[in-house]
């Protein structure tokens, strides 16, 4: 299974692999092989956003050496494998302007990701403390009754624009990791939301299970709020007053209208985006990998991040929104902003602005 | 700008992961199926504009999400409810079973003023699959269920198909509008000319 890309051999461009622009299609298909439905406008929208995708990979080839064989880069490695316990979350923060520099302008590129990632996480660093064969024997031990059919329920609707989760192959691995996490960690079991952020480091991955799984264990155990996931989610419950917060700081304005005059719930956008860390095809997929990439290089506090997601959307959407007086119109035009956000750049700066608002550069 | 007064009912769906909320809700308003909807993390919501007699009303309705962990997390969003639609799979014994839970969930957390009479309806979905032959909740326990419970109507429907989707959401809103309270959403720069019409008291058939 290592190593096999997750696409059938002539089924076009292999997800994270670089192929050069492709063709133009009805419907599209994006770098990573979802199709979508797009306007002319928004295909050369797209291409900007692939052209930036490319452009990163030869940015990051032109310094291979500075960025792996950099100092700051095995700094930042020693300090992911410091702590090897798996429940002892010591939250990166990234020190290297470099590396931030590069998240803010380009991002990480498609085939260096795992890499990158896997290190910079510390999702390795779990691996290796690890008995070899761990995960095999994980993923062969059944998980809850419960965990198991909401699994199953889940697996056709994961990633469905993507014509390789229709095949066995994608259901077999995605399943396999899934029930596999479940069992590792029985506190959390299947949330759903898993699914797509599983789905999704299969394609980072090249449907590496096992890194995959490795990817989820680093996400959940070391990089996001602690108990987020738990059966309980008890995190959930304070999640709105922060973002009332966030909201309240940036666009007091913005805030009252939709409070008062649409009488508007940001809470269904906002659980939805934050337990799916962005991706459930609500947004492009690079642009979900760019919120990642800021997730699992320790750009900022996690929560923090995934809250700043919608807050820029809101923001970016400010004027037209002031206008609006219907809920469903609101929602409507959140919903559409976030699936057509392919300037992952702009994105990337309001939520590093964001950062700066609510942990000064000093307190960090 | 013509004066415009919209009444607004809000109905929510409560059911299992799976059995179809978010299908029967997009076939209603958008006339769609797919089998791909992503699961519904917190709430979501769609509206339509509904004909219910002689009124023009507009119905908000609300799915929410199936998974028992995110079921804390539509509680925020029952509030001020006209109806509450319990759906649940024809082929799948545990989510008739759940129906219990889900009623008594919604009224504890919503709270209705008249918990006797607040008004529910039951969907039987899913009739379709694999023409009726895995379907192992017999229409008339369900039935028996809704009679118990205070006359639930009861409806079997199938989203894929458009079975008696647009029957049940007719119901659905005229029960709704029946419990529906003074609350009114204003447009701006409206004047309220003409106070709405008669408040219809006809019961549906069902």
């Amino acid at each position: 299974m290592e190593g096999d890309a997750p696409m059938g051999e002539d089924d076009g461009p292999i997800p994270g692999e670089l192929s050069g622009p492709s063709p133009l299609r009805h419907p599209w298909r994006d770098h990573y092989g979802f199709l979508l439905n797009l306007t002319k406008d928004e295909e050369t929208a797209y291409e900007q956003a692939n052209a930036n995708v490319l452009r990163a990979e030869l940015d990051w080839k032109s310094m291979q050496d500075a960025v792996v064989g950099k100092p700051w880069f095995s700094k930042e490695l020693t300090r992911a494998y410091a702590s090897p316990n798996s429940m002892s979350r010591s939250p990166l923060v990234l020190a290297s302007d470099d590396l931030r520099n590069l998240l803010k302008s380009e991002g990480i590129p498609p085939n260096r990701r795992q890499k990158v990632w896997m290190g910079l996480s510390g999702a390795s660093s779990l691996k290796l403390h690890c008995a070899p064969g761990y995960y095999t024997q994980l993923r062969q031990m059944p998980c809850s009754d419960t965990d198991k059919g909401d699994i199953e329920k889940d697996l056709h609707r994961t990633c469905a624009s993507h014509p390789w989760f229709e095949t066995d192959e994608a259901r077999i691995l995605l399943r396999s990791v899934l029930s596999a996490y479940a069992t590792r960690n029985p506190e959390v079991g299947y949330s759903q939301g898993l699914n797509s952020i599983v789905g999704m480091l299969l394609l980072v991955t090249h449907a590496d299970e096992e890194a995959t799984f490795w990817l989820l264990a680093a996400l959940v155990e070391k990089i996001l709020p602690k108990g987020m996931y738990n059966r309980n989610l008890d995190f959930a419950k304070g999640l709105m007053y922060k973002f009332e917060k966030l909201m309240y700081q940036a666009c007091p304005e913005l805030q009252m209208h939709l409070l008062a005059a649409v009488q508007y719930e940001c809470a269904m956008t906002v659980y939805r985006w934050v337990y799916s860390l962005c991706s459930g095809e609500d947004f492009p997929a690079e642009t979900t990998f760019r919120i990642w990439d800021l997730l699992f290089t320790g750009f900022g506090p996690s929560a923090e991040i995934l809250l700043l997601v919608p807050l820029a959307v809101f923001r970016i959407n400010e004027e037209k929104l002031l206008q609006l007086y219907e809920d469903n119109k609101v929602h409507a035009m959140i919903q559409q902003s976030a699936l057509r956000l392919t300037d992952a750049n702009l994105l990337v700066r309001l939520i590093s602005d964001g950062l700066n608002m609510v942990c000064p550069p000093s307190t960090m | 700008m013509a004066t415009r007064k919209r009444t607004l009912l809000k109905v929510i769906i409560l059911g299992d992961s799976g059995v179809g909320k978010t299908s029967l809700m997009n076939q209603y308003v958008n006339k769609k199926f797919s089998n791909q909807y992503k699961a519904t993390i917190g709430a979501d919501f769609l509206t339509k504009e509904v004909q219910v007699e002689d009124r023009l009303v507009t119905m908000q309705i609300w799915d929410t999400a199936g998974q028992e962990r995110f079921q804390s997390l539509g509680v925020a969003f029952y509030r001020g409810a006209d109806c509450c639609v319990l759906v649940y799979d024809v082929n799948v014994m545990k989510s008739f079973e759940n129906l219990d839970n889900w009623r008594n969930e919604f009224l504890i957390q919503a709270n209705p003023s008249d918990r006797e009479n607040f008004p529910f309806v039951v969907l039987g979905n899913k009739v379709d699959i694999d023409g009726g032959n895995s379907r192992v909740v017999a229409e008339k326990k369900a039935k028996g269920w809704c009679t118990s419970k205070g006359n639930i109507p009861y409806f079997e429907t199938s989203a894929k198909e458009d079975l008696n989707v647009e029957a049940a959401f007719q119901c659905i809103a005229k029960n709704a509008l029946k419990n529906e309270t003074e609350e009114e959403i204003y447009l701006p720069d409206t004047i309220d000319v003409n106070n709405g019409g008669s408040q219809s008291k006809s019961t549906c058939e069902c």
